[in-house]
């Protein structure tokens, strides 16, 4: 047998990188779940990706070229929404970074916030945002953490009006602010909300979510992993998915966590953040195959909190 | 909004994960080469200046070493690295940079001349010593790579400690000098808490341990 010349090699090589930058066939055979804007009916992958934490790696190069191949593999596997914020440290430079080395700009959903405390600031802070993402417009800008919520809700309309960004709504996370979330859903004209909702952290489920429905509010979910703790204590203690997880076409508990939330009826995206691929890979794989009912989802809930 | 306070927890104020910071740590090595081995000379002749010289001599050699480290670090460290991975990187970086002015000014005054007990010399001349020798040992000890130590000059938390301590064995007006260095400390002791790295909280303990023994020295030195 003769001996692999360097191009033998390299072609090789290059094959399994493309092959294993590609959805499996299995998975590309199953069509992607995607839930409605409710304002407007676009449709949108229903698992995206946050950057808290994993994307803020500032200037170093290494670890900005590991931030691009986990964000192309979100893309190659159907993904397009992604939520930033001025608040997560250079986060927004590195996905724009990522954006213009993946050539994806084009497809992607761009999410990001409003995180500052002068209610002037909305449109430089905006614009500092677009320059980082290098989009010409954002898809929905928020604000953050209801931080002086009302003169950043105004300018936001005005931005929105200006065709600048094509959606705007609010933030909080950890469950923080319920009360105040529920009154701007009540009686703020807003197309998003985003709040934390996973299976140990259920209380948007009493009111927010419905009200969100009721008001024709998508509503993105934060914190799907509880921050990463939750799948760190179920992988800690080896507990197993129940035999009925496989018919939903989870594998893992990632998708198993991720299934369960976007197939709440109010819900739009979810949005896990990672820094490896494996688990961006994990994590898309909740966007394929059957969501659980009502009833399902209570079985799931009820093994989850058995093995817990 | 009682109810919210207690949903904050520390790992909510640390926006990057382990593998950023110790990167922090390689890149700040690895971009400075071979800076290290010259501010580790520099901190081996602070420490022997403290034991060996005297008089104005003395002050005017830690200031300016100490000095040149705290720029060092507010620079390289906070200003250009930190700081855009975390928004308080430049209240640091302003608060190292107030910290050279405070040591220069010391240091030119002739206010780094003092003669405590000798217990008190001994325990600053040691913890000069481990900050300059043992940290760099640590975080590698914790799982970091090896080129991501930390060095007296470069790194916040080594020339914290190494600062503490020849400020202990050397100087009059102690307590004033010794905030910003614990506040560092304080600062790099977040992460290995939240990364559970206890190594990593050794700075910190040994900066309680400067604060305690120059606060004794305080009370008797007012006692008396």
């Amino acid at each position: 047998m003769p001996h692999p010349t360097r191009r033998d090699a390299l072609t090789t090589l290059g094959a399994a990188l493309a092959a294993a930058a590609l959805p499996t066939p299995a998975a590309a055979a199953t069509p992607l779940v995607t839930r409605k804007i409710p304002k407007t009916g676009e449709a949108l992958p229903a698992i995206g990706m946050g950057t808290w934490q994993t994307f803020n790696v500032g200037a170093d190069p290494e670890l900005r070229t590991a931030r691009t191949a986990v964000l192309r593999t979100f893309f190659d596997l159907g993904g397009t929404v992604i939520d930033s914020s001025p608040m997560y440290g250079s986060a927004q430079p590195v996905v724009g970074h990522a954006l213009a080395q993946t050539k994806k700009t084009p497809a992607v959903f761009a999410a990001d916030k409003i995180w500052t405390s002068d209610g002037d600031e909305t449109e430089e802070q905006f614009e500092e945002t677009r320059a980082h993402w290098r989009v010409p417009h954002m898809d929905l800008m928020q604000v953050h953490n209801l931080v002086e919520w009302r003169a950043h809700l105004e300018h936001l309309r005005a931005l929105k009006a200006a065709h600048r960004t094509r959606y705007i709504g609010v933030t909080t996370s950890h469950g923080r602010r319920h009360d105040l979330l529920a009154e701007v859903l009540r009686t703020q004209e807003i197309d998003a909300v985003q709040l934390t909702y996973n299976m140990t952290h259920r209380d948007a489920e009493k009111r927010l979510l419905p009200l969100a429905r009721d008001r024709g509010i998508a509503v993105i979910a934060n914190r799907p992993f509880d921050g990463g703790g939750l799948v760190d204590r179920l992988q800690r203690k080896g507990a197993p998915l129940p035999p009925f997880a496989a018919e939903l076409g989870c594998h893992d508990w990632p998708s198993y966590l991720l299934k369960w939330i976007v197939s709440h009826p109010a819900l739009t995206v979810a949005i896990p953040a990672t820094s490896r691929v494996e688990h961006m890979r994990e994590n898309m794989a909740a966007c394929r195959g059957p969501l659980p009912d009502q009833k399902t989802r209570d079985r799931m809930l009820a093994h989850l909190q058995s093995v817990l | 909004m009682d109810a919210d306070l207690s949903t904050y927890e520390l790992a909510h104020f640390i926006p990057f994960g382990r593998e950023v910071y110790d990167r922090l740590f390689v890149r700040l090595n690895e971009g400075w080469f071979p800076l290290p081995i010259l501010t580790v000379l520099l901190g081996a002749l602070a420490i022997w200046g403290a034991l060996r010289l005297t008089g104005r001599r003395r002050s005017v050699t830690l200031g300016v070493i100490l000095a040149a480290a705290w720029a060092w670090v507010g620079w390289a460290y906070y200003l250009d690295l930190y700081t855009p991975l975390n928004w308080a990187g430049e209240y640091a970086a302003w608060a190292a940079f107030a910290q050279v002015a405070l040591l220069l000014g010391l240091g030119l005054a002739g206010r780094l001349d003092a003669t405590p007990p000798l217990g008190l010399r001994a325990l600053g001349a040691a913890l000069a010593a481990i900050g300059l020798a043992l940290l760099p040992l640590l975080d590698p000890l914790d799982g970091r790579p090896w080129t991501g130590a930390e060095f007296f000059g470069l790194a916040p938390e080594p020339t914290a400690v190494v600062t503490l301590g020849l400020l202990l064995a050397t100087a009059r007006d102690r307590l004033v000098t010794f905030i910003v260095p614990i506040a560092c400390c304080a600062l790099g002791a977040a992460p290995a808490w939240v990364f559970d790295t206890p190594l990593g909280l050794v700075p910190l303990a040994l900066a309680a341990i400067a604060a305690v023994a120059a606060l004794v020295a305080f009370i008797r030195r007012v006692a008396r």
